[in-house]
This record gives C-alpha cells, sequence and structure tokens, in this order.
C-alpha cells in the first residue's frame, strides 16, 4: 500500500529546501518529498489524493499530538526538517 | 470460500500493518475476522483493542478493550477512564463501532443510530475503514486519555 512520491514543490532528495514526510492514512502509508514552504492544506490534498482517500471527508494532519493548524501555514514553521513521520487522521467519533 | 468479511479484512489489512510499523503499533491477526492491536497512550502505558469483524462491513465492527496476556475483553483495568468518545459505559461511543449500540450490546448508549446505516452516520465522518478507526482510537488515547477504570 504504501507509495514513495515527491510532492508537488519536491525539488528531489537531499536539497536544503526539502522535507521528506512518512504519513500513516487510512488507507497505509504515504511517503513523499515537499518543499518546506509548502502549505499543510496542499499536503493534505496531496496525500488524500494519492492514498486515494475520500475527498469529500474531512482529514486532520498531526505530528504526535500536535494537530497541524492553521493549515495555511508552512511545513517549515513547525520546525520540521529532513524526514517527519506524521499521520493523517479522519475526522469522526460519536458520544 | 472465504466469506464477504474475510475478504473485507484481507483487503484492508495491509494499510494496518503498513501503520503499525510505521507507529509502533504492535499488530496480530486473531482469525480472519480478528485482530488485536496495541498502541500508546499518553502517559506511556499502552492500551489493546479486539477488532471483531465477523459481520463487517455491513455492521461496523466490534472494538473491544482487551488484554493479550489474559485474552479478556473489557475489564475495567484495560479501559481508559470516561473522556470524549471513551463513554462511561465503557465502549467506545462511534457509530463505526458495534458495541455502541444497545440493539447490540446493552452498554451501548445508542439506540438511536441505526447500525446497517452506520456508513452514512454523520457522525461516523470519514472512519470507514478499519485502518481510519485504529487511527482515530490511537489519537484519542494520545490526547486525552486520563489512566485507566481500574488499576
Amino acid at each position: 500500500m504504501s507509495n514513495d512520491n515527491k510532492g508537488p514543490q519536491g525539488h528531489g532528495g537531499g536539497h536544503n529546501d526539502d522535507i521528506t514526510l512518512e504519513v500513516a492514512t487510512p488507507n497505509g502509508v504515504f511517503r513523499g518529498t515537499f518543499d518546506k514552504n509548502t502549505k499543510i492544506e496542499d499536503v493534505i490534498k496531496t496525500v488524500v489524493a494519492d492514498r486515494k482517500l475520500s475527498v469529500g471527508d474531512t482529514f486532520e494532519l498531526f505530528s504526535g499530538e500536535t494537530q497541524l493548524t492553521p493549515v495555511q501555514r508552512p511545513l517549515v514553521s513547525f520546525g520540521f526538517s529532513g524526514t517527519v513521520k506524521l499521520t493523517l487522521v479522519a475526522a469522526g467519533s460519536g458520544v | 470460500m472465504p466469506t464477504a468479511s474475510e475478504l473485507a479484512v484481507t483487503a484492508e489489512f495491509p494499510a494496518l500493518e503498513e501503520n503499525a510499523l510505521l507507529l509502533g503499533w504492535k499488530l496480530e491477526r486473531l482469525s480472519p475476522t480478528s485482530f488485536a492491536l496495541t498502541m500508546p497512550a499518553s502517559d506511556g502505558t499502552f492500551f489493546s483493542v479486539l477488532c471483531v469483524c465477523d459481520r463487517y462491513s455491513a455492521e461496523p465492527p466490534a472494538w473491544h478493550w482487551y488484554n493479550a496476556d489474559t485474552k479478556q475483553v473489557d475489564q475495567l483495568r484495560d479501559t481508559p477512564k470516561e473522556v470524549g468518545f471513551f463513554h462511561p459505559s465503557g465502549v467506545i461511543c462511534a457509530p463505526w463501532n458495534r458495541l455502541a449500540y444497545k440493539s447490540v450490546d446493552p452498554r451501548g448508549p445508542h439506540d438511536d443510530w441505526q447500525i446497517g446505516h452506520w456508513r452514512s452516520n454523520p457522525q461516523t465522518g470519514g472512519c470507514k475503514t478499519l485502518g481510519a478507526m485504529a487511527q482515530r482510537i490511537a489519537l484519542e488515547l494520545k490526547l486525552r486519555m486520563q489512566g485507566r477504570r481500574a488499576a
């Protein structure tokens, strides 16, 4: 299920402006490289499309317990560099 | 010949395996339609769930709190204290958990949800696959868990 991808603004592995993401999703792991200035909302769109998740559903991106919001912020603003492990979680609960 | 439930679990299991490897979960398939999953919580301990999918996906799976050593389910010491969708009755209260339906389990808080319509329940959101459900439980354990219901 996993796949290696270059994000839409990636410049290739090893570039100082790149951040490599490993993202656990409801449909397996996404791996891809993005420019550090890529916005979170664009990361989510790329991962949703690549993992063939339903675009009509709501997804939230987390680094550990920290939700990456607002989604207009770029990756680099969260202090990320190198390879980063994230989780893309579908909204949905009850109570 | 495999049942529809067995085929559904087999189709979705690789995604669970990938996430388990990346996130450090312990995943064990116990039968063609059941598996156990152990995930870290915010206090550094681990919680386990037993997912029973014998009528999946016509009905949602049953997510039990689980003790991998004793094989018991839904014991207080293996169940998080109530917070968020960790309901005081001891079940995970979500339309994607069969145990949340009073028609299935007397602890189930909901007699107003139709189990056959679980996918279209607005509160299901994107939690329509085993991988999505497992991620949601893992996140709640990390974000909101406040200890166990018994020592």
